[in-house]
């Protein structure tokens, strides 16, 4: 009668990693999304392969590829003026919006008398007064600046002035029987108050400045992003005007990023739990 | 003026190809969609006026004219199939040829490029050996041009500081932030300066090697090659020509009319007369004369295909002679003016 010789096999232990965890939960995340977006570039390579769409108007995307690995380099430079021009304009329309806003939000009599004309002056076309801007500010990245700085000054002035008056006023009183100073009040209440609404202003114009910055070298200019997209265009050279809308996309996303990685440092009370699954 | 404006992309359903030179009916008209040179003004005089007098109705036509506009590039709608006859400069036509597509010129409004240098005559500029050292406005797709007009006059790019445009800006030259600007098209900018106070000189570029016959009409290779839409070109040229017709016996009333039905707001009528008799000075020519109103030279487009490729817009000289066809100007008999 034979032995049985089989032995239990031993538990084996778990090969599960951490590391492996994070990649499914960041492949379920971001898995549905890649998915579509190679299914759209697997169409969009197949109609114009099959010549359905003239190149004149939608060129392939491994044409495009070929074009950005082939013209990489001037793209770059090309990407580093427009960024210039779009993070100046970021930094400092921002800038100007927030202090603005703290001010409007203090003085009533500013408020009154500044307000409506920095609100008559957002509804400005500014395109249609490019023109006089290049005469005034030159050709170089100052027009650009200020077109950037023009666009993103106005959602962070409004935002801005939202969130600072929207402070707990029983905290504000309670400073206030403390004696704090205005400075204390705004530091202490105001701000913390306002980072919501300002963090939702820099979202908004971390895209914003990149389109005011190629609009401002589209109307007239020799570099950047929106030079590209003209001269190409003009020339039917279509691959290279959409390896310019990518750069500038991707770049615009990755400052939107960052300004998402900043409101999650500077709130983490408002952290989110990751949505079901 | 080299109007090199164009639409980045058209919209999605624009970009899939239509049936072009659509019947209507077993019987009925043939639709055509025809994409304007310009805005509807008296340089459009031809086709504007073939539609309200109906000439193009008279030849069994359905002619549905889309102007000329930011965001309207005849190239691409004629490549899409969204326009049947493009009307457009030939240096965008071989520039389309040269990234691939096929097309067809039957027919050209000018004999001569009206496309030229404008200069603040205070400047003193009236030829280019002049311009080493001077100030100039470039407009941004007129680039590649401005630097062939240097070379091809003996100067180099780097000996004139420019000052990049935009499509549209006189602002620049009408301030003195620069002496001259390239590129302008004769009966506009021109006029709208020297309306500001500001006298001109030109230089057009037809006297320096740069000469092409604005305002091509092209089709689609494919659509020419059918002799049924060959007769449909036939037809619409044949109509067209008697707009042209009209024009030619008063142009100054031809601009008025233009003025009077309202195609768009905001034409003066000064600007109008003046387009509209300079205009006909460039329509007409010797060859013009012999064979037929709007004729199309092979050597004119030889010319401007070497200047693309010298330019650096198209990699080869593009062969413009198989790109060319005389067969509807001779058949729809134009008139010799």
């Amino acid at each position: 009668m034979p032995s049985d010789l089989s032995v239990p096999a031993p538990a084996l232990p778990s090969l599960r990693l951490p590391g492996l965890d994070a990649l499914a939960l960041a492949l379920r995340q971001v898995g549905p999304a890649a998915l579509l977006f190679l299914s759209i570039l697997l169409v969009w390579e197949g109609v114009t392969r099959a010549g359905l769409v003239s190149p004149l108007i939608l060129p392939a995307p491994s044409d495009v590829a070929a074009t950005f690995v082939s013209s990489a380099p001037r793209l770059f430079l090309h990407l580093g003026w427009t960024s210039m021009a779009a993070l100046g304009g970021f930094v400092l329309g921002n800038t100007l919006g927030f202090a603005l806003a703290v001010v409007f939000v203090h003085l009533r009599l500013a408020r009154l008398t500044a307000l409506p004309l920095a609100m008559m002056a957002q509804a400005v076309p500014i395109v249609a007064v490019a023109p006089a801007l290049l005469l005034w500010l030159g050709n170089g990245v100052e027009p650009k600046l200020f077109i950037a700085s023009f666009l993103v000054f106005f959602p962070m002035l409004v935002n801005a002035m939202r969130g600072l008056a929207s402070a707990d006023d029983q905290v504000a009183e309670l400073l206030h029987t403390l004696s704090a100073d205005w400075k204390q009040r705004l530091l202490i209440v105001r701000l913390p108050a306002a980072l919501p609404f300002v963090f939702n202003a820099l979202r908004l114009s971390a895209c914003g400045c990149f389109v005011a910055s190629v609009v401002a070298e589209w109307v007239a200019s020799t570099t950047g992003l929106g030079y590209v997209i003209v001269f190409a265009s003009s020339q039917y050279r279509m691959t290279e005007v959409w390896c310019a809308v990518l750069l500038c996309t991707a770049a615009s996303l990755c400052v939107y990023g960052l300004v998402c990685l900043a409101e999650r440092l500077a709130m983490p009370w408002r952290r989110e739990r990751p949505g079901p699954a | 003026m080299i109007r090199l404006n164009r639409r980045l992309l058209l919209a999605g359903s624009a970009t899939l190809a239509l049936p072009s030179f659509r019947m209507a009916s077993a019987q009925g008209p043939v639709r055509l969609t025809v994409a304007l040179g310009y805005a509807p003004n008296v340089e459009m005089f031809g086709p504007l006026y073939a539609v309200r007098a109906g000439f193009f109705a008279a030849e069994g036509l359905t002619v549905n004219a889309v102007p000329a506009s930011t965001g309207v590039d005849q190239v691409q709608m004629v490549a899409a199939g969204r326009a049947d006859i493009g009307i457009v400069g030939p240096e965008q036509i071989i520039a389309g040829a040269g990234r691939g597509e096929k097309f067809k010129i039957f027919a050209a409004q000018y004999q001569r490029s009206p496309v030229c240098m404008t200069a603040r005559k205070d400047s003193g500029l009236t030829n280019p050996s002049q311009l080493p050292g001077r100030p100039i406005a470039v407009k941004i797709p007129a680039q590649t041009f401005f630097e062939l007009f240097m070379r091809k006059n003996g100067l180099q790019p780097s000996q004139v500081t420019v000052t990049p445009i935009g499509r549209t800006d006189v602002a620049t030259i009408i301030s003195g932030r620069v002496h001259a600007m390239i590129t302008t098209f004769a009966f506009n900018e021109p006029r709208s300066i020297e309306m500001a106070g500001v006298p001109v000189n030109l230089m057009p570029l037809a006297q320096y090697g740069m000469n092409a016959q604005t305002n091509s009409y092209f089709t689609q290779e494919r659509a020419f090659a059918d002799p049924a839409k060959r007769d449909v070109l036939v037809r619409y040229l044949r109509a067209e020509a008697k707009a042209w017709e009209e024009y030619f016996k008063d142009p100054a009333a031809a601009a008025k009319w233009i003025i009077d039905q309202k195609f768009i707001d905001g034409l003066d009528l000064d600007q109008q007369v003046f387009l509209a008799r300079g205009q006909a000075d460039h329509m007409r020519s010797a060859l013009t004369a012999e064979r037929g109103l709007m004729w199309v030279d092979p050597a004119i487009y030889r010319e401007t295909a070497t200047n693309l490729q010298l330019s650096g817009v198209t990699s080869t000289v593009i062969d413009t002679d198989s790109m060319l066809s005389t067969e509807i100007l001779e058949r729809a008999g134009m008139p010799r003016i």
